[in-house]
């Protein structure tokens, strides 16, 4: 009787092991060739690799449920049908909060069609307006002598690399460009002034006895750019590392499996020497991206000061997909998705994605004082900077309060 | 509820089959473990998971039914470490995940050889663990902490400089499932030193029939632990 339960119980065993060996660990990722295909997976891809998942409000497994029996209807081959899913990833990606998200399609039929879900929903918010170009107002606050440089091989949204640099009654320094290309064209070979404007620019910032009284880096307009100016910009204020904020991205495929949160730093240039006088960073609803990590870089830093309307919100930054194996993919040969690679959550421990940064001293766009070549953003920088409160900043500095939040700033945000 | 389960599970399975001349054996092992974390990373490019050791602390005890049968339980500290490292240019970046669990075994165990002092045994059942703590490390590129280099050519080469972390887990309700239970089998060398006092050398293989986390969303991929141990004891007989 007992080895008759013996010879059972360890047949129990045997099978228990051959069974549990027989699991399939790997799911087959299928190239798309039919519009079934492209949703699987283009919804496979943003289940993985969309980083806002915990706080975004789109149901992704509701859009799942709607949207498969409605591409499984369409069909590739037919123009209309490819039109209609041009109409269905708009519906689906509207509510997303990333502001960098986009969709560009390569198929031929909607070649030229970009889903942007952030500028359909900026359109619809009140106070809603179009990009300005302020330098040509801008350039008449400027002592004669003003530097403006191009740099046609660099080139975005159509528009040569454009720098601008000079000073404000000989007592504020002023820097703008229309995007961050500046540490490529700096040590680029081809013929531009981009880097004697700059090297104009970071000696004014290091003479100790210079008569500048303060710095406006004005980046309104300004979409971003490479990663690497931060610290070849910024970098120039600073002699220790700075830490600004927090990054996390995605960890593994399942939809709120993240990375912890890592500091986020602007690391000093080789030549930076630390500002001590007041930085007043202008922005307004266009700046976005590797813009806004600069204002909030300059928000970190006890005299630093924001002025001018909230920024666009595209605040998580991007790189390549395989960095952390999250953010922008492709889509077979049919589209191609743009999307952050990392949150980005600055030392107030919130998360400014889709709401845009806000300003210390908030000046709305005026059309109608720039139709008459006043430039309201501009003027308050400047009256900061030569009013009571830049002296109010140094006699902080003074007694040693470098707090984020100094009553000072507080001060100047209830006034404004 | 699943808690209340498991203790009249327990209870049920202790006190059945009572008698007078029952042998009871309390023990204690200290040991290694090594675990497999049965989860697809075949769409996260250069990257690999990897097996990671541990530790294990258990106690036994064991309840003589027949001659050679007897009912095998006890509680213990169990840990199924995994890491996902990083392979090619991003090599030296990985996450380890340090996990924690407190485990219960319930099994039947079968006296296989008895020679002089030495004895085998096998054993199988189920276990049920509860996932106590958690700690993670690792080391990630950090795209806010650059070096700029320039190179020979004028192009501007950033390198990104590693985030190293290390921090105890916060287990995310919506997620993670605290819970686990799976399939038990393992061998044992008895060795008798003196009447009623024997060392042993164990070995144990736990498959984890339920998932690491909940099921929140659609297509989910599973998550599940394979893990081993190697384990020296002592035990008493009673």
């Amino acid at each position: 009787m007992t080895t008759w339960f013996l010879s059972k119980f360890i047949l129990l065993i045997v099978c228990t092991l051959l069974l549990t060996a027989c699991e399939k660990e790997t799911n087959e990722h299928i190239k798309p060739s039919s519009f079934i295909e492209i949703f699987d997976d283009y919804w496979y891809n943003m289940d993985k690799s969309y980083v806002y998942w915990d706080i975004d409000s789109t149901n992704w497994d509701q859009i799942y449920l709607k949207y498969k029996p409605l591409f499984k209807e369409l069909d590739l081959n037919n123009n209309s049908d490819v039109i209609r899913s041009y109409e269905y990833f708009q519906e689906i990606t509207r509510d997303l909060i990333d502001c960098h998200y986009s969709i560009s399609f390569t198929n031929s039929t909607i070649l030229n069609k970009v889903i942007s879900p952030a500028y359909v929903k900026k359109q619809k918010q009140a106070g809603f307006h179009y990009q300005y170009y302020y330098m040509d107002i801008d350039l008449n606050y400027l002592d004669s002598g003003y530097y403006v440089a191009y740099d046609y091989s660099n080139i975005g949204n159509g528009q040569p690399l454009t720098v601008v640099c000079g000073t404000i009654n000989n007592e504020i320094l002023y820097f703008s460009c229309n995007f961050f290309t500046l540490m490529k064209s700096y040590y680029s070979n081809s013929d531009n002034s981009i880097k004697q404007i700059l090297n104009y620019f970071f000696r004014m910032l290091s003479e100790e006895k210079s008569n500048i009284k303060g710095v406006i880096v004005d980046v309104r307009g300004n979409p971003g750019g490479d990663l690497g100016d931060l610290n070849f910009f910024m970098g120039h204020f600073i002699e220790e590392p700075l830490h600004f904020g927090y990054i996390q991205s995605k960890s593994g495929n399942g939809r709120f499996d993240y990375t912890p949160w890592i500091k986020a730093f602007v690391n000093p240039h080789a030549d930076g020497h630390k500002f001590e006088k007041t930085i007043v960073v202008l922005a307004d609803n266009y700046s976005a991206s590797l813009s806004e990590a600069l204002v909030m870089a300059v928000c970190s830093l006890p005299n630093g000061i924001f002025i001018g309307e909230n920024t666009w919100g595209a605040t998580g930054p991007l790189t390549e997909f395989e960095v952390y194996n999250a953010g922008s993919f492709a889509v077979g040969d049919f589209m191609y998705v743009n999307s952050a690679s990392c949150r980005f959550k600055y030392l107030d421990g919130k998360i400014y994605e889709g709401i845009g940064f806000t300003p210390d001293i908030l000046v709305p766009f005026n059309f109608s004082e720039l139709e008459k070549g006043t430039d309201s953003q501009l003027q308050k920088a400047i009256d900061v900077i030569r009013s009571e409160y830049k002296q109010e900043t140094l006699r902080r500095r003074a007694i040693g309060c470098s707090n984020l939040y100094s009553p000072f700033f507080k001060t100047l945000k209830n006034k404004a | 509820m699943v808690q209340k389960k498991f203790y009249l599970l327990l209870s049920g399975l202790c006190f059945c089959n009572l008698n007078l001349f029952a042998q009871i054996r309390i023990g204690v092992s200290l040991g290694g473990t090594h675990n497999h974390l049965v989860y697809d990373v075949t769409d996260s490019k250069l990257t690999q998971q990897k097996k990671i050791m541990g530790y294990s602390i258990q106690s036994h005890i064991k309840y003589e039914l027949f001659d050679v049968f007897s009912l095998h339980t006890g509680i213990g500290i169990f840990q199924k470490n995994y890491s996902f490292n990083r392979i090619g240019k991003y090599s030296g970046y990985y996450e380890q995940y340090n996990n924690t669990y407190l485990h219960m075994p319930v099994k039947i165990e079968a006296k296989v050889y008895e020679k002089y002092k030495f004895a085998v045994l096998i054993n199988t059942g189920i276990f049920i663990d509860y996932w106590a703590w958690a700690n993670i490390e690792g080391a990630i590129p950090n795209i806010f902490d650059t070096q700029d280099v320039l190179g020979n050519n004028g192009q501007v080469i950033q390198h990104l400089s590693p985030a190293y972390y290390s921090e105890k887990y916060t287990f995310n309700n919506q997620k993670d499932k605290r819970w686990e239970y799976g399939f038990e089998s393992g061998i044992e060398l008895d060795y008798l030193v003196i009447k009623k006092y024997c060392f042993f050398l164990g070995f144990d293989y736990l498959y984890s029939i339920s998932d690491q986390q909940k099921k929140y969303s659609i297509n989910q991929s599973s998550k599940k632990n394979i893990a081993i141990s190697l384990s020296l004891g002592y035990q008493m007989y009673f």
